[in-house]
């Protein structure tokens, strides 16, 4: 039994890590905690059930590609218009400003889409194989292969190509990376891009598992970010341990202790990891302590 | 075009007494009470407006605190069977600790750490409410509350309670402004523009903190109170993530910080919405957009109107500052600045120069402050390595060396901003390392910072002001109901501040929001600022960075007014041409160690101090040394 | 900048103006009230509430209408279970359009949060909130047309216990004024079969992943699992058993019987037993003929809300003509004597404003929900 639910626990744990890694890159790129996350992760699910799958009829691969890439053109788009402009806000404008955006983003899902939640089969449809009795649904194994696949790709672009100096610079010193020739626009643009797609790939993942509503990314984004604080402010293999640790242990004590406290049990590990280890489980450098 | 500030009191009046006209006009029990429901929010609000927009301290769980309020109002009526008067201050009370408790977490969390705290607070508190039902009454809420009635104002609820809400709230927002114009707001502003210079200023940020958020929660309490005494119903639907949302809304709505605005945002956001019925689909989006919007182009949202309006009762919108456009700094002020940095400097240096003919300068008198052995890591870096000296009494010591030398550290260091690993410092005999920056400064060492750090958005003279002993200690009750001794304290204050800003000439400057200076004149304000409680010891952070001729001509001839009356200043100069002109000893640190001491002269022929500057090659009377610190690197938090 | 703002401040006078003297327009037909969540998460419901009124509507006018007159309704948002939209809404209807009827608010949060101010007597409201609660606060002018928490959950756990031949049973619901109020009387019905459930759990408004929950209930040996949750959630819940394959049956609250719940659980649902006031399935006439028109008249399927206030109409009009008179003591004393054949009952209210006292016992049979019994309560249970 609890093999079963540290299975759906890792699960939604590698979903949380996805956001938490969209929350690290704009974090070390933009200085900007985006409470908005939770909204892009929604919105996606509804770009890709409602207009790709349902509206145009296309396969999952097609379907997941157009709504990634929407979300990128989308991100982009946010990242010039809204998020540039708060960069050089204090913190609480920030926090305030994306915390409004995130409510517009979620009501515009419910104005264009409608209050009726919608179903997804997923690309494999609803079955599960066992697995020394733990039972493992198609789309857990999926949500699994991409996580995995994403952390290793980003990983070895990060460390064999130039991209992730270029983060990097422009995050140390921005006007010093313009004047190195480093596109400063376009790395903010293509970060906060990037971080939209990972909301995206969240979004897509966890339709088939749960249904498509207006509510269902608001906590994940929230939880997003507590992974990451836990995982370390801003460092990139915290933010997937952090997901991971944060998924596992709040379905762990949901089962052992009490279910009805879950969300409460995820933020309790916040508040411990808060007054314990701030610096979090991997510290980065450069950390906010403000 | 100016309006004069009775008129805007007597448009102040017009708006209150028409807000007290509807039940008396026929205004129909629905109106009246979205109305209510506004004043209610309106209080809770405020205190969002208190920790977030005045003190910095983002707090996006403002409905679990109104939570608290009403559920205690409504268990100490319904369990205890307390009347209302005895329920409402009990509410106060426990939700006032349970703030104080909020404050005291915010000393470890702060920024996007405490937003997502108090966030997830209040989901906290309304699973918990939900859940405990023996207690609380669960989903289906508390719900045998009596209802406040007074019957002699009308027949329904709505229009007994009507003239009661307006009229408490308007006494608390009255409070709310007087205590923002008062001692205790101004430390909350300073340590939302700057809480680092808030702290070398005396203020002590951990009280200020701790009550900014005991004042929060009393607002929630109140407001929840009201709410339980209106309705007579509470549920934790009425207290979920969402609410918290909607009074964030008031507040930005209202103008990120205006205490009027945040009363004219709550109208809205109660109001708003009835007027739209039938299109509710898009205003929630709208609002959401709005959020956003209205912070990047205008910050100041409704409170534009409020704060015109309250100008009478608002330090930094007092004269009539707040109706002329923005001043802008241009060249021909930068030339008119110039000449009266010269007038002034010249006036001094003859005063100084009559002063010395009929008496000559005090000599120095023992020993004011000792560094011993003070050692400064960050991480493994080492800045400052068993660094000894002393400032004497009556002197103006130079305190030089090139780049990432650790003069700025060794200044921290004293000012108690950065207290060091080992080692002690002592002014006159006492302890002060180890000591938080607000307590050193009491004990009599002031600073000016290297990169200006003025509090942009209060005037020149409140800026002064909050570094003078007299209003140091008042506590925000004296202060804000404004007892006979706190306003003495405050005179007392507002007179030396204006004399410091005689004294370094820019008294003309007083009433003017600091964010509008110049570079220079921030400089004249920090210095103001730092004698102003005459300090025993004056640390200056290369006070002379980034200012032009005149004005450096007048710092210099300031500075030597000051020592010749009696000030001891501790100055930090990588520039020693200046340095010589200006000090009487000067001590040498490079790469963290202490290397040469003395008077100017010999310091200057000291060829390991030549060196220093040149290179450092000579070696001749040390051992081999450790790597060279970083001083610039991201773990000092104070950079040179 | 001065005139600009004094324009500003003009212009915000005027707002205050239109709402202290724009409201209450006065209209030629009977109005009455309806406050039912037209925004928000609970939008849906509200839709299928308005259908149904004004389906009623148009019978009852073609019927010749109230007093004489035509009837029509005002409908006011209450965005569901938010206690401060909710006391707007009554206070608009109650003060502003001063309606003698309202139908609604829908759910137990905002009846009780409006309570307080309606029950003097200004009006009367004719609700579906099914928590226990709605009818023991001492009103007098509130009226339940749908069974109670109390009367479904012991419906089903009779018919369970009789039936289903299942002795290990766990429950599971939903922690708001719905679910925890459902799984108390769920419980208290169990108790007094002298059954002890296995296990029992609970979820948040809004959760997703109910592994924890059914793993816990698994682990303590659960056959069957009373569910008390919304139709989204119930969907969830019974596709990841499944999913698991827990090989345990469901059964709970109306949800399960609803289209929402039937088309987002699909093949999941079968077999799916529920406690249903309403069910298209019913032979009787009326109902019949309820489904065929609705299904022509808004080419959807009828479901229980839509008959619920489309019955709440029907119920009102009535009571109106009965009383001769539009003023609600009068209304009151009519519908506590009224008989009245509905979509959902006979209806037959008692002293504290419970009018019904059946409800249907469900199983999802091919995507549909298919009539097991009807269970009558004696009025004074």
């Amino acid at each position: 039994m609890l093999a079963q639910v540290i299975v759906s626990g890792l699960a939604m744990g590698a979903i949380y890590a996805l956001v938490a890694l969209g929350h690290a890159f704009v974090w070390k790129t933009m200085n900007i905690v985006n409470f908005a996350a939770g909204e892009f992760v929604t919105f996606s699910a509804f770009i890709f059930v409602a207009t790709f799958i349902n509206g145009f009829n296309l396969n999952f691969l097609l379907a997941a590609f157009f709504a990634a890439a929407v979300m990128a053109a989308l991100g982009a788009a946010f990242s010039r218009i809204v998020f540039a402009r708060l960069q050089n806000q204090r913190v609480f404008v920030a926090i305030i400003s994306t915390v409004g955006f995130g409510l517009f983003l979620k009501e515009l899902a419910r104005i264009i889409y409608g209050p009726q939640p919608l179903y997804y089969d997923g690309p494999f449809g609803q079955g599960a194989v066992s697995l020394g009795g733990v039972m493992i649904t198609y789309q857990q194994i999926l949500i699994f292969g991409v996580a995995i696949t994403i952390m290793v790709g980003q990983y070895l672009v990060l460390r064999y190509s130039m991209l992730g100096k270029v983060m990097r610079a422009t995050a140390l010193d921005r006007e010093t990376a313009a004047l190195m020739g480093i596109p400063v626009n376009a790395v903010l643009a293509g970060t906060f891009a990037y971080a939209c797609v990972l909301a995206a790939i969240a979004g897509i993942l966890m339709a088939p598992l749960f249904f498509v509503t207006t509510e269902m990314g608001t906590l994940v984004g929230l939880k997003g970010f507590v992974a990451m604080i836990i995982g370390g402010f801003g460092s990139i293999p915290g933010a997937i341990l952090g997901g991971l640790l944060l998924g596992f242990s709040e379905n762990t004590a949901a089962f052992l202790i009490s279910a009805t406290y879950k969300d409460a049990i995820a933020f309790l590990v916040l508040l411990i990891f808060l007054v314990i280890r701030p610096e979090g489980l991997i510290p980065e450098a450069n950390a906010d302590r403000a | 075009m100016t309006v004069s500030m009775t008129a805007r009191k007597v448009l102040l009046a017009v708006f209150l007494i028409a807000l007290a006209l509807p039940p008396f006009l026929g205004a129909n029990s629905y109106v009246l009470q979205v109305l209510n429901l506004s004043f209610i929010y309106a209080i809770a609000a405020l205190g969002i407006t208190i920790a977030t927009g005045i003190t910095g301290l983002i707090v996006l769980g403002q409905a679990a605190l109104m939570g608290v309020g009403g559920y205690s109002t409504g268990l100490t009526m319904t369990v205890l069977g307390w009347p209302w008067w005895l329920a409402m201050p009990a509410a106060i009370v426990i939700t006032g600790l349970a703030g104080a408790g909020l404050g005291l977490l915010s000393m470890r969390i702060k920024g996007h750490y405490l937003a997502i705290t108090t966030l997830a607070l209040n989901e906290i508190f309304r699973v918990v409410v939900l859940n405990e039902s023996w207690l609380t009454g669960g989903p289906f809420g508390l719900r045998d509350i009596p209802v406040l009635r007074v019957p002699m104002l009308g027949t329904t609820v709505s229009q007994q309670l009507y003239l009661p809400l307006l009229i408490i709230a308007v006494l608390i927002y009255a409070l709310a402004i007087r205590m923002y114009g008062t001692t205790f707001g101004r430390r909350m502003r300073a340590i939302r523009d700057d809480d680092l210079a808030a702290e070398t200023m005396g203020v002590n940020s951990r009280r200020v903190r701790v009550l900014a958020f005991v004042l929060c929660s009393i607002a929630g309490a109140i407001g929840g109170s009201l709410y339980v005494l209106t309705f007579g119903f509470i549920s934790p639907n009425n207290f979920a993530l969402f609410e918290s949302i909607r009074m964030v809304l008031m507040v930005v709505i209202g103008g990120l910080g205006s205490i009027g605005g945040t009363f004219l945002g709550a109208l809205v956001v109660t109001g708003l919405p009835e007027m739209l019925r039938g299109i509710e689909t898009y205003y929630l989006a709208a609002f959401g957009l709005g959020t956003v919007v209205i912070l990047l182009t205008v910050p100041r949202g409704m409170g534009v109107i409020a704060d015109w309006v309250l100008a009478p009762w608002l330090p930094e919108a007092r004269k009539s500052q707040a109706d002329q456009p923005v001043k802008q700094f241009k060249a021909e002020d930068q030339e008119a600045e110039d000449a009266r940095a010269v007038a002034v400097a010249e006036r001094l240096r003859a005063e100084r120069e009559a002063r010395a003919k009929s008496a000559p300068a005090p000599e120095a008198r023992g020993t004011l402050l000792s560094v011993e052995n003070a050692s400064k890591k960050f991480g493994g870096v080492v800045a400052l390595k068993d660094v000894s000296f002393t400032v004497q009494q009556g002197e103006i010591l130079g305190l030089i060396g090139p780049n990432g030398s650790g003069k700025s550290t060794m200044i921290n260091a004293i000012s108690g901003i950065a207290p060091i690993t080992s080692g002690r410092i002592m002014l006159e005999g006492k302890e002060i390392s180890g000591q938080p920056a607000w307590n050193v400064h009491a004990a009599g060492i002031s600073r000016i910072f290297q990169n200006v750090r003025v509090w942009g958005s209060m005037t020149v003279l409140e800026n002064v002001m909050i570094a003078h002993p007299a209003t140091r200690d008042l506590d925000v009750l004296r202060s804000t109901f404004g007892a006979r001794s706190a306003n003495a304290a405050e005179d007392e204050a507002r007179v030396a501040a204006l004399e410091a800003l005689s004294l370094v000439g820019i008294r003309h400057l007083a009433d003017r929001p600091a964010s509008d200076l110049s570079f220079g004149q921030s400089r004249l304000v920090e210095i103001a600022r730092g004698i102003v409680n005459k300090p025993r010891l004056l640390l200056l952070d290369e006070p002379g960075a980034g200012l032009r001729g005149g004005l450096i001509l007048e710092l210099a001839e300031i500075l030597k007014d000051l020592r010749d009356k009696g000030m001891t200043i501790l100055v930090v100069e990588h520039r020693i041409k200046l340095v010589v002109e200006m000090c009487d000893r000067i001590t040498v640190l490079n790469l963290g160690e202490k290397i040469a001491e003395g008077s100017a002269e010999s310091v200057a022929r000291d060829p390991v101090v030549v060196d220093a500057y040149l290179g450092g090659k000579v070696e001749r009377r040390r051992p081999a040394k450790t790597p060279a610190p970083d001083m610039t690197g991201p773990a000092n938090p104070i950079t040179n | 900048m001065v005139n600009q703002d004094k324009r500003k401040l003009r212009d915000l006078t005027c707002a205050a103006a239109l709402v202290v003297f724009g409201a209450g327009i006065a209209a030629a037909d009977t109005m009455l009230g309806a406050s039912a969540p037209m925004t928000g998460p609970r939008a849906l419901l509200g839709h299928h509430f308005q259908q149904g009124v004004r389906m009623a509507i148009a019978e009852v006018n073609a019927a010749g209408g109230v007093l004489g007159e035509p009837v029509d309704v005002i409908f006011a948002d209450d965005q569901g279970d938010n206690p401060n939209f909710a006391l707007n809404a009554m206070s608009k209807l109650k003060d502003s359009d001063r309606v003698p009827v309202v139908l609604g608010p829908h759910f137990s949060v905002a009846q009780l949060a409006t309570m307080k101010n309606y029950c003097d007597g200004t009006l009367i409201s004719i609700t579906g909130a099914s928590g226990v609660p709605v009818t023991e606060q001492g009103c007098e002018y509130v009226f339940r047309i749908r069974g109670n928490d109390n009367l479904q959950a012991q419906a089903l756990v009779t018919y369970a216990l009789e039936h289903l031949g299942v002795e290990k049973i766990g429950v599971l619901y939903i922690h708001d004024d719905f679910g925890k109020g459902g799984s108390e009387r769920v419980l208290a019905a169990l108790e007094a079969a002298g059954v002890e459930p296995v296990s029992v759990a609970s979820h948040n408004p809004h959760d997703t992943d109910f592994s924890a929950q059914l793993n816990t209930l698994k682990a303590a040996g659960a056959e069957l699992v009373i569910l008390w949750t919304h139709d989204q959630e119930s969907a969830l819940i019974i596709r990841q058993a499944q999913q698991y394959n827990l090989g345990m049956k469901f059964a709970g609250s109306t949800s399960l019987s609803q289209p929402t719940f039937i088309e987002l659980a699909g093949p999941a649902a079968e077999g799916v037993i529920s406690a249903s006031d309403f069910i298209a399935d019913n032979e009787d006439a009326d109902v019949q003929a309820f489904v065929a028109k609705y299904r022509e008249t808004y080419n959807e399927e009828p479901e229980l809300y839509a008959a619920t206030y489309y019955d709440s109409l029907r119920l009102a009009a009535q009571a109106i003509n009965d009383a001769g008179s539009l003023e609600p003591a009068a209304i009151r004393d009519a519908l506590s004597k009224i008989e009245y054949d509905g979509l959902l009952a006979d209806y037959s209210c008692t002293a504290t404003g419970d009018c019904n006292h059946q409800t249907n016992i469900v199983e999802i049979r091919d995507g549909q929900p298919a009539m097991l019994t009807v269970v009558k309560f004696d009025k004074s249970e």
